[in-house]
């Protein structure tokens, strides 16, 4: 493998790779021991609810379907924030090359975030929700009870207080430091994140508008200012284990973006095709969206080439390997599988059916889950003083890699399937059945989705088991 | 004052590329004067035609004959304007196939 | 020795300008590109209906708009060959007539929209009226980030910096203004002329 690229560095160069730049960096590691923890809890869930399609009261009504799948999709969301939240804390310290504004604001931050994000789940499972709503204040300004926003107002609130305190760290660090395309794509990307979610506290009486602004929260994050934070990530991670020049990375980095924005923006519209907005939205959001796979395509040559044009075999190759893998994994969720339901014509049929879950899972993990997967996988083994695991690690880190990329999938594939008949049976047939009858159809499919989903948690127990697996270190 | 890295290889560059324009004529690369105001004159008179044609004329068929009057002056513009016939054969295709593309495709819709 | 490569060597092939701008430049032609192809089926299967709204299209301004911006693309060749030649003074005049070109385009289609606005109709009247606003609209928004680039070059273009061995600002400049141009070409010819 790499043993004698190492071996053959002094040995001061050999210290100095194997430790972060900048000590203010160690903030980021209970960031993503979080966002890992809380990973688990969201897998969990999703095999609590995966189990209740098919076993329709397990747990009922201790865990009932509907709170399970909020505290599914919500931890899902704050253990990628977790992750970006120390991906940035991570990588503008290096890319600025100066310490952290403030290292001790960052940790009173984690401890906020994680104790008010841990709160907000128990009031899920331990309370009504209706009684939860009243508790916290959502008579006040009611912000509750739309989907993925579930969040109580002052867990909301929490939320835009936590991200501002993380926007103020890194910007103030940026400011007075070295500034480079990554960084402030990484920057301008999270910052958007935090000026959409504003848009959770827009909640019009008029259904449309509701259902009108609800996407600049969703579809512009994950469609949108996420894409630039992913990619600046994917960026600095290609800059590191490459060593590629640093000119030819950021200029694919702007190209990407540029290309995001181009498709993303106006493709908003193709979450405006039924909701009652005016008609010409089929035609501007079909137009617009079907190109939003290009910056993923982008992503996936940028990455196959920057490995290719590599300058140095970098010891961390499961690092290598999930950069990879979240170019291809991004591309194919959200790029062709979004693309599947995306064309107005298309949607007519698929709208709200698995189809649109199929994509929803391979998307988020693809893009979101995988890119930060990334970062850890670069990150955590310097900031426990290491360049790079032993190969035993990295060898258990790969194996987790295969099997829960491939355990997702399975699963995408298997919620295709019943997504297809969903739309056969129940929409394109001439004796369409109902959506109970159309379901009952599905079971076999749906208990073929829950093992996969089993498969998936077994891969990730063994990414965990990968961070204590030792043996022999490089010299 | 450190160079950094990049800026090395960037002024290394600019050598490269001063030395090589001297082996090359670069007015070579655009049309003559003469041949630009040419141009510039077809492609108006032709802009004047197809309009025409629409007003005043109204001959059958006229949807293709100024669509592939579009083409031509867009092959022109590719060629000359944009300077494509002297660029990398993906990129001269690409483009010129864009326009193939589409203006063959607009023609069919009016069959 | 320069003789001896004048004669015979064809001029390498390069790519004018900032390949970034090249894959911009792809993309919104992909953009557009589709945007034409779905008007043409949308006008395939209401033929009537676009008819009648082209009839009612004046065709003087919007012939005089791709004259402006043939005219445009002329100074901007012409710019381009000035600088190749180090004439700067003469480059830079050129862009301004770009500019200008550019400014007379605007002028005349914000004129034509607000006209169409004031008879009262929206993206909602129907289908040829909604891609006629859209797409007119889109491809103004496009001129204007054009002229933009082309002030910005010009602005640029003060200290003297682009040599005939430095040109890639204006050869970028340049691209992306004809990308604007071809687009228009077809515009014109699908929306207004082609009845």
């Amino acid at each position: 493998m790499s043993n004698a690229t190492v071996a053959s560095l002094p040995a001061s160069a050999t210290a100095a790779a194997s430790q972060v730049r900048y000590r203010s960096q160690a903030v980021a590691k209970p960031y993503f021991i979080a966002a890992i923890g809380l990973f688990i809890g969201q897998i969990v869930f999703g095999l609590i609810i995966g189990l209740q399609y098919v076993v329709g009261d397990f747990l009922f009504p201790v865990v009932t379907f509907s709170t399970a799948r909020m505290v599914h999709t919500n931890l899902l969301i704050v253990w990628l924030l977790f992750g970006f939240m120390g991906a940035g804390y991570y990588l503008i310290p290096e890319e600025t090359e100066r310490e952290l504004h403030s290292p001790k604001l960052a940790i009173i931050t984690f401890w906020v975030f994680l104790v008010a994000g841990a709160l907000t789940i128990l009031g899920y499972l331990g309370l009504p929700y209706n009684v939860l709503a009243h508790l916290t204040g959502n008579d006040l300004l009611p912000t509750m009870g739309r989907g993925y926003l579930e969040q109580p107002l002052i867990t909301k609130v929490g939320i835009v207080l936590v991200a501002l305190s993380f926007l103020y760290n890194l910007s103030m660090t940026l400011l007075a430091g070295r500034k480079t395309s990554i960084s402030i794509v990484m920057l301008l990307g999270l910052w958007g994140l935090a000026i959409f979610f504003l848009f959770s506290f827009v909640n019009p009486n008029n259904l449309v508008l509701d259902k009108y602004f609800w996407w600049w929260v969703v579809h512009l994050w994950v469609e949108g200012v996420w894409e630039l934070i992913m990619g600046a990530m994917l960026a600095f991670v290609l800059v590191k284990v490459t060593g590629v020049d640093r000119e030819i990375i950021e200029k694919w980095l702007y190209l990407i973006i540029a290309m995001t924005l181009i498709t993303g923006i106006v493709g908003t519209g193709h979450h405006y095709f039924w909701i009652g907005t005016p008609a010409y939205w089929q035609v501007w959001g079909s137009i617009f969206s079907a190109l939003e796979p290009i910056p993923f395509f982008m992503m996936t040559m940028f990455a196959f080439n920057m490995v290719k044009r590599r300058r140095r075999e970098h010891p961390n190759q499961a690092a290598t390997l999930w950069a990879l893998g979240t170019g291809v994994m991004s591309f194919l969720g959200a790029g062709v599988w979004g693309f599947l339901g995306t064309l107005s014509v298309v949607n007519y049929y698929t709208h709200g059916t698995q189809v649109t879950a199929s994509h929803g899972h391979m998307a988020f993990y693809g893009a979101y889950a995988m890119v930060v997967l990334t970062m850890i996988s670069y990150t955590m083994p310097l900031l426990r003083g290491r360049e790079a695991n032993s190969p035993q690690a990295q060898k258990v880190e790969k194996l987790a890699f295969w099997v829960m990329t491939l355990s997702i999938v399975a699963i995408t594939l298997c919620l295709t399937a019943a997504g297809a008949t969903q739309v056969l049976l129940q929409r394109l047939s001439d004796t369409p059945l109902s959506f109970m009858e159309t379901q009952d159809r599905i079971m076999p499919i749906y208990w073929a989705r829950w093992v996969c989903g089993i498969s998936f948690f077994c891969g990730l127990v063994l990414y965990v088991i990968s961070f204590f697996v030792t043996g022999k270190r490089e010299e | 004052m450190d160079l950094r890295p990049g800026d090395k290889r960037k002024a290394l560059f600019r050598i490269k590329e001063a030395l090589a324009a001297r082996g090359h004529d670069a007015v070579m690369t655009y049309p003559a004067p003469g041949t630009q105001r040419a141009l510039w004159l077809l492609l108006s008179l032709l802009t004047v035609l197809a309009a025409w044609l629409a007003e005043d004329g109204h001959p059958r068929r006229l949807a293709l004959i100024v669509l592939a009057l579009a083409w031509f002056k867009g092959v022109l513009l590719v060629e000359y304007y944009m300077g494509l016939r002297h660029a990398p054969r993906w990129l001269h295709a690409l483009v010129q196939g864009w326009l193939a593309v589409v203006s063959s495709a607009l023609l069919l819709s009016f069959f | 020795m320069k003789a001896l490569v004048q004669s015979s060597a064809p001029p390498e092939r390069r790519v004018p300008g900032d390949l970034a701008m090249w894959c911009f430049i792809l993309a919104e032609l992909a953009v557009f590109g589709v945007f034409f192809l779905v008007y043409a089926v949308f006008r395939w299967r209401e033929p009537a209906l676009f008819a009648a709204g082209q009839r009612s299209l004046d065709l003087t301004l919007p012939t005089l708009n791709t004259l402006f911006l043939l005219a445009g693309s002329a100074a901007m060749l012409a710019a381009v060959s000035r600088f190749a030649e180090g004439r700067q003074p003469a480059g830079r005049r050129a862009l301004a007539l770009t500019m200008l070109c550019g400014g007379g385009f605007l002028a005349l289609k914000l004129y034509e929209l607000v006209g169409k606005f004031a008879r009262g109709i929206t993206l909602s009247t129907n289908d040829f009226w909604m891609f006629y606003l859209s797409l007119t609209v889109f491809h103004f928004l496009h001129v204007v980030l054009g002229m933009v680039i082309v002030a910005a070059v010009w602005r640029l273009a003060r200290d003297g910096r682009y040599t005939p061995d430095a040109m890639d600002g204006v050869e970028t400049a340049a691209a992306y203004w004809h990308m604007v141009d071809l687009v228009w070409l077809v515009l014109f010819a699908l929306v207004y002329v082609a009845r």
